[in-house]
């Protein structure tokens, strides 16, 4: 088991040097950079561009570039963000938080609904019951995250039931009272996260129904059943562990997405997030920003997989880490 | 003096407490607290108050009313401010926060169009227009309390033109290259605290203006970064407020990063009312930070936020509503943007030894009849129609109409949609149409391509109704947006391009001394044929002449008779072929007084010390 752990983190380092090397060609081989948006203004200088891009090391070769970056990553330092001229490191801590509290929130909720929801519907399949989950399922499916998102907005303004956006009331939040402040942010966060949640439900609740319906229909299932085991025992303890052992994989690529799956939705709900901070990064050209984002995603993505490899042993004494 | 001073301001004083008793008395039967015309003084009480006594040389505001203390203005922006270092600044979002944080020495007024004095009371120009006298007003302090002096110009000046910090104010200031390769700035002397001089080398038409775009930082701040060579790492987004030390109608509150910028009143601020009542009105301004434009848009139709910059789309519907909402939507007429179709007409070769332009298509576009009959082909009344959603108009000059110095719309030649004048055009010069085909004097099929930038969806609109009113003539014009990094170096540096559709925007100013860059032949802006080593061109040579003598003389008359010469050499020649501009809106609540948008930067709040509620704001 150990030396399963350690062999997987061993090969971290290689893969990250190929994904940081790929990213930095891709955004050295994007027409223009950074300061070129300058150029609309019709007085801006050639002496002034050049030196900004001096100034900020946009001058060199790729390798000359790409070396410069990696010997200081190597050392931790992602440098400072082109845009805000903050290290890169700062920007990033104070995003992550507040997008891992959405994501983390969306995934409770959707994980909550999905399996409880999916196995309902796998036992009682053709019923009543399956077909609504499986109206919900679909429309969570296909409805477009902008749309959803905006519609939610739209529901805000209208009940004034929620904030139509921010994480935060920013005119009482310096007065309130450390619980005021946190049932605050959960009324902020309640509207994204169903927005997040219900594409993600939708899917899992879909893989839910399905193995429910298969592993029902397994030989042991009914051997249980022959043995005069009460239906619930049935349902509950032999079918349903079997069942969600696919689900325990899907579980860890959703911790990857953990920083990269609420893009749109933080733009419409204003939620100051990494998401939104990376993307505008890359519109921007904005390299140390792209760079350290695409390592902490990728860095998210192994350990995601990792997690899912280990609970999946955990669950599943018939698989064996070697 | 300081005796009649400090008497002004007790008077000052108990009127401004009579108004408060007399409001407390009346306040149940008067519907509107707001003050009333001819009312002497401002009513309500200012948190956080004002410091120290009002300076002695205060700026008195005339053109606007007399309003009331209190409240806090909240206004959605776009994206995060990227810096609060005013000198630095090179983003939207950062540029108009420094308008409110700090000062300049000379200002422009955004609804006069004309220069007014801000912390210099005046200048003076020698008879050789070599040496220009400011002197800033009596009692100037920063927001900390510290006196602001002519050490404080010296040592912004001295960051504006130290070659290690990249600012984009420098190059104003370069007058020519020194036989050290370095370039010449002109010098500075300090006269006393209050005066200072310059000394140029040759003259400059807008120097007082170039004066004027300095941002005055403190000096008493900001000195050891200077000397530690880290001024480029001051003032980001990082800083504590009570460091960000300011001379602007506010100070900075707080910073949450992608969520809010709080500031807060200036208690040394060192303009007064025309009553004599010191400014601003405001308590303070918040700007939430809203990424997408439907949103803001909900946020301000729900009384979230106070003041809108309208979208051409959002007009009709918000002017529908205006009678039963709360607010008003003011618009403004055609706005500052212009929208213009360029033919490269740039004859050189690249490196690989092939020209630019393909020749054949090369010698259309350098016929000047050619670019006329195209003109006349589009139908600049459609393009307001469909595209602007019927909010703008056609656009003949170089300037938009809302220029109102220097437009010249009256002098300049107009293109009006008129396909028989288009016909006869290309029929002179030997184009010909075949089954609807147009095909020139040699034969060839005329067909080329338009890009312009993907990212904004209505040059791509208008690039359609273009495309579709070319091909009445016979043209197959072909539509290609590229992301705008691609446009920029196509016409920067590749040179590859058939044709773009691009607009301007303005520099304030909007004087012709702004767009050297565009209208000289070796400008980088001089998109259809740059950076020309010597004119290309008789009538490119005129307008490089032309515009010198615009910026050589000072007479405002004289600079417009060039000005206007060089228009009608521009609309002539059909260089860049102007298309449509905007219109402007803008809506505030009906609460909001002295509520007076511009279309310069920045357009809701130039005048944001004089911007106030005329009743007490909830919440």
């Amino acid at each position: 088991m150990w030396t399963y752990i350690a062999r997987r983190f061993l090969a971290v380092p290689p893969l990250l040097l190929a994904v940081s090397f790929l990213t930095y060609a891709l955004l050295y081989a994007a027409p223009g950079d950074y300061f070129t948006r300058l150029e609309e203004d019709p007085s801006v200088t050639a002496e002034y561009m050049a030196q900004l891009r001096t100034q900020y090391g946009l001058d060199g070769g790729l390798f000359t570039r790409y070396w410069h970056w990696l010997v200081n990553a190597v050392h931790f330092d992602f440098g400072h963000s082109f845009r805000f001229d903050v290290p890169v490191f700062d920007l990033i801590t104070e995003r992550l938080s507040n997008t891992l509290l959405l994501s983390v929130a969306s995934l409770v909720l959707a994980w909550g609904l999905a399996l409880p929801l999916g196995v309902l519907a796998g036992v009682h399949q053709g019923r009543l019951l399956d077909k609504v989950v499986g109206f919900i399922s679909f429309f969570g499916l296909s409805i477009p995250r902008v749309f959803f998102s905006l519609l939610m907005v739209m529901f805000a303004a209208t009940t004034k039931w929620f904030p139509v956006g921010g994480m935060r009331d920013q005119i009482y939040w310096d007065v309130m009272t450390p619980w005021e402040q946190f049932v605050d942010v959960a009324h902020h966060l309640v509207l994204p996260a169903i927005v997040i949640g219900t594409t993600q439900t939708a899917s899992y609740m879909r893989q839910m129904r399905a193995e429910m319906v298969e592993t029902l229909s397994k030989d042991f299932v009914r051997t249980a059943k022959a043995k005069g085991l009460a239906h619930w025992q049935v349902v509950y303890k032999h079918a349903f562990g079997n069942a969600v052992n696919p689900l325990i994989t899907l579980f860890g690529y959703s911790l990857a997405a953990l920083l990269a799956g609420s893009f749109l939705v933080e733009i419409v709900f204003a939620w100051p997030g990494l998401a939104r901070l990376t993307v505008d990064a890359v519109f921007a050209q904005d390299e140390p920003v792209v760079m350290a984002s695409v390592i902490m995603a990728t860095t998210m993505l192994v350990l995601g997989n990792l997690v899912a490899d280990l609970l999946l042993a955990f669950v599943d004494p018939r698989i064996r880490l070697e | 003096m300081s005796k009649w001073s400090a008497m002004l301001t007790g008077v000052a004083l108990i009127g401004a407490a009579t108004a408060l008793v007399t409001c407390g008395g009346c306040s149940g039967s008067k519907k509107d607290g707001a003050p009333k015309a001819g009312k002497t003084t401002a009513i309500g009480t200012p948190t956080p108050g004002f410091a120290g006594e009002t300076p002695k040389g205060a700026y008195k505001v005339e053109d606007m009313d007399v309003g009331r203390y209190g409240g806090r203005l909240v206004l959605g922006m776009p994206g995060n401010p990227k810096s609060f270092n005013p000198i630095l600044a090179n983003d939207v979002p950062s540029m108009d926060i420094a308008t409110l944080l700090f000062a300049t020495c000379y200002d422009y007024h955004r609804l006069k169009q004309e220069d007014e004095p801000s912390l210099c009371e005046k200048y003076e120009r020698s008879e050789d227009g070599l040496t220009y006298t400011f002197t800033l007003r009596e009692g100037l302090r920063w927001s900390d309390g510290k006196p602001l002096t002519t050490d404080d110009f010296e040592f912004s000046y001295g960051i504006v033109t130290n070659p290690d910090i990249a600012s984009s104010v420098k190059d104003l200031f370069k007058q020519g290259v020194g036989a050290d390769g370095k370039p010449i700035f002109p010098t500075f002397e300090k006269i006393d605290d209050r005066v200072f001089r310059f000394k140029l080398t040759s003259k400059d038409v807008l120097f007082h203006v170039s004066v004027g775009s300095i941002y005055v930082v403190p000096k008493h701040k900001w000195e050891a970064s200077v000397k530690a060579g880290e001024y480029a790492k001051q003032m980001t987004i990082q800083i504590d407020p009570k460091d960000l030390v300011t001379s602007g109608p506010f100070v900075l509150k707080s910073f949450r990063d992608a969520e809010s910028v709080v500031l807060e009143r200036n208690p040394h601020y060192w303009k007064v009312d025309r009553d004599g009542n010191r400014l601003p009105y405001l308590d303070g301004i918040m700007f939430l930070i809203v990424p997408d434009f439907n949103a803001t848009l909900l946020r301000f139709r729900e009384g979230k936020t106070d003041m809108l910059t309208v979208r051409p789309e959002d007009y009709e519907a918000l002017k529908r509503r205006e009678a039963k909402a709360d607010y008003v939507v003011k618009d403004l007429g055609p706005s500052f943007s212009t929208n213009y179709l360029m033919f490269n007409l740039d004859q050189r070769s690249g490196k690989d030894g092939k020209p630019f332009v393909d020749p054949m298509k090369q010698k259309w576009f350098q016929n000047k009849n050619f670019r006329k009959a195209i003109s006349h082909a589009i139908d600049r009344e459609g393009l307001v129609r469909t595209v602007l959603n019927g909010r703008g108009q056609p656009l003949w000059s170089f300037y938009s109409p809302a220029n109102t110095k220097w437009s010249a719309a009256d002098v300049v030649e107009k293109y009006p949609y008129d396909l028989d004048k288009a016909r006869a055009y290309l029929k002179g010069e030997g184009f010909e149409t075949r089954d609807g085909t147009l095909y020139d004097a040699d034969g060839n099929k005329v067909e080329f391509t338009m890009i312009t930038n993907s990212e904004n969806s209505t040059r791509i609109a208008m690039l359609n109704v273009i495309q579709d009113d070319l091909k009445k003539l016979g043209i197959q014009a072909h539509i290609r947006p590229v992301p705008f990094n691609d446009v920029v170096s196509s016409i920067r540096d590749l040179r590859n391009f058939d044709a773009v559709l691009l607009g301007w925007g303005t520099a304030i100013p909007p004087d012709p001394a702004q767009s050297k860059n565009v209208m000289l032949s070796s400008g980088r802006s001089h998109g259809w044929h740059p950076q020309q080593e010597k004119p290309a061109t008789e009538w490119e040579a005129r307008m490089d002449e032309l515009l010198f003598e615009n910026i050589g003389v000072y007479d405002y008359a004289e600079r417009k008779k060039y000005s206007e010469e060089m228009m009608r050499i521009f609309s002539d020649q059909q260089p860049q072929i102007q298309l449509v501009v905007a219109n402007a809106a803008f809506a505030a609540r009906k609460n909001l007084g002295n509520f007076k948008p511009s279309g310069l930067r920045p357009e809701l709040f130039w005048n944001a010390e004089s911007l106030y509620f005329k009743t007490p704001k909830q919440r």
